[in-house]
């Protein structure tokens, strides 16, 4: 029996697809999807929440901004929607640390099992590397999606007479949030590249975060032309952006913007001529 | 029209050692191609390139006219890679319907066509199971479906039986046997006697070089003397004599006690299988098989 193939293919959504059905059917998409849950669960019924009423009465409100001042992020005391103050902050920091875990396994597992060499005849090269990244950028944005939900649910619960302006800032927030975490995916795209074990990905991910930054500081107190290759530094902007208003924000977004890019270039150029 | 695989000064280096040295060969379309060599000939290298696994130093493998790796071959080449997974995460349905929709089917063909290829190979029954709960060789016979699907023009098959019970390595070859009328399959074997079976062309790697390419059973250019290839029932050293005594026979070869390769030249003799069956019938000798020509192991090795 022969059957016709039909001349429409869509390689890229394919991809995206069974990337996303594939990261919730592994063991690592179930335990990390389910340690977010929990993390948030935990984070917008206890301490967003507490917080955001805390700020709302004077006594509590003025111990939250001196620890707010003494973060350096006593710009969050502007904010008339204390529950979006507290998510932007906490959200800027967990959502790139959930990605490198989330993320970390584009291509490692399947080129050491041989699978990715099922592809290769069937679509790109491109559609491989690109069509993993997309699916895990989707990843993080129905996650922010859902978080963002929550909050905005509890901003309801607690002041709904901010339910127009809690709307209108909804956007924002995710437009920051989903740039801001996009270098982190992208450096995991490239280290899926050039990295066999998933573990050591995520190891050097961390190191070149938290260790590349420290040895750039100290560097550049002796040849200043070094504090450039901070830059390249996903999250580099995160403190910055988080002293801000989201609108505010948005001119930090060249930055993880350009990185995202570099990632991409560099580990889509090692992919193309990697053997698999 | 263009061969089916064509490849000009193909070269593959990893650091100073090269996995193959400048080959060039062209196939054309038809019976199954034997790709044949010891370990670390080259073998996996050159399908990895053709099959666009792994990129070639230089030179160049074009496929139905086509560069490796080109868009316009989607759908037109299957293949076995060796040692090649599936996602344990997913059903085996799951799995092949994904990649036949990559091949361009639509979600229902797609679904259709994985249960086609997964009937061919007999395994209709574990299209819902994961790859994790099948045998060895359930799992390369999954690996072989994937690669028939969507009736490609070439199949290639790195070590198709390596590892497979008897009846489940027959059943693999009965099927590349019934599609080779439609698809051209290029099989790497260390299996000789299957190879000889099954193809009709041979290609010899060594050390990354093409040593030999010819039809099996066939005379090449550099062979003067035709064969004749004996299997006795039992060990005969007494015939050796006789057979020699018969006209335009220059050499005979005893090997493993009981198999005799006769080297004759035809021109002078055309009938010599006919006397040779006289004289074992005159002396009484048992045989079990009479073959024209060597094996594919005698082409191959024998000086």
């Amino acid at each position: 029996m022969n059957i016709t193939q039909s001349s429409t293919r869509y390689p890229l959504g394919l991809i995206v697809n069974q990337e996303l059905v594939a990261s919730f059917a592994s063991k690592r998409g179930i335990f990390v999807t389910s340690v977010f849950i929990l993390t948030w669960t935990w984070l917008l019924f206890y301490p967003i929440s507490f917080a955001a009423e805390a700020m709302k009465n004077s006594q509590g409100g003025s111990l939250i901004f001196a620890a707010l001042s003494l973060l350096g992020l006593e710009s969050l005391k502007n904010w008339s929607m204390a529950e979006f103050a507290v998510y932007w902050v906490v959200a800027l920091y967990l959502f790139p640390a959930f990605s490198l875990l989330m993320a970390s396994d584009q291509m490692i597992s399947e080129r050491k099992r041989g699978g990715l060499r099922f592809l290769t005849l069937r679509c790109s090269r491109a559609h491989i590397f690109f069509g993993r990244f997309i699916g895990h950028m989707l990843i993080q944005l129905f996650l922010l999606i859902a978080t963002l939900g929550i909050t905005y649910t509890l901003l309801l619960l607690n002041n709904s007479q901010y339910w127009l302006e809690g709307l209108q800032i909804l956007p924002l927030l995710l437009f920051n949030l989903i740039w801001a975490t996009s270098p982190f995916v992208a450096l995991m795209s490239l280290l899926s590249v050039v990295i066999n074990s998933v573990r050591i990905s995520i190891l050097v991910a961390i190191i070149i975060i938290v260790l590349a930054g420290l040895i750039i500081n100290y560097a550049a107190s002796y040849f200043p032309f070094l504090s450039l290759l901070s830059y390249w530094i996903p999250g580099t902007q995160i403190a910055q952006m988080a002293q801000l208003s989201p609108s505010a924000a948005l001119s930090s977004l060249w930055n993880p913007a350009m990185q995202t890019l570099g990632f991409l270039v560099l580990g889509y150029g090692l992919f193309k001529r990697q053997a698999i | 029209m263009s061969a089916l695989i064509e490849c000009q000064n193909l070269t593959k280096a990893y650091g100073n050692k090269k996995a193959l040295n400048n080959i060039s060969f062209e196939i054309q379309a038809g019976q199954p191609i034997a790709l044949v060599g010891p370990n670390g000939a080259g073998k996996s290298t050159l399908f990895g390139i053709l099959a666009g696994y792994i990129p070639a130093t230089s030179g160049e493998a074009k496929i139905l006219g086509h560069n490796v790796g080109s868009p316009e071959l989607i759908g037109r080449i299957g293949a076995l890679p060796q040692d090649a997974l599936f996602n344990p995460n997913l059903t085996i349905q799951q799995q092949l319907s994904f990649l036949a929709r990559l091949q361009g089917f639509g979600r229902s063909e797609a679904f259709k066509e994985a249960a086609r290829v997964l009937e061919l190979m007999q395994l209709a029954d574990t299209a819902k199971e994961k790859i994790t709960a099948l045998s060895h060789g359930m799992k390369k016979r999954v690996a072989i479906a994937q690669a028939l699907m969507g009736e490609p023009e070439l199949v290639l098959l790195d070590e198709p039986t390596a590892g497979l019970d008897p009846e489940n390595a027959r059943n693999i070859r009965q099927q590349v046997m019934a599609l080779s009328d439609e698809t051209t399959f290029v099989i790497s074997s260390h299996n000789l006697e299957e190879l000889e079976r099954l193809c009709e062309q041979v290609l010899y790697l060594d050390q990354g070089e093409l040593k030999a390419q010819h039809i099996i059973g066939q005379q090449t250019e550099q062979q003067t003397l035709s064969y004749l290839t004996v299997r006795l029932v039992v060990k005969n050293t007494a015939i050796v004599s006789n057979i020699k005594q018969l006209t335009a026979v220059s050499k005979i070869e005893l090997k493993q006690g009981d198999e005799l390769v006769i080297g004759y030249n035809s021109s002078k003799n055309p009938i010599l299988d006919q006397q040779l069956l006289q004289l074992l019938a005159q002396h009484k000798v048992p045989y079990r098989q009479i073959t024209h020509g060597q094996s594919l192991e005698d082409q191959l090795f024998m000086k």
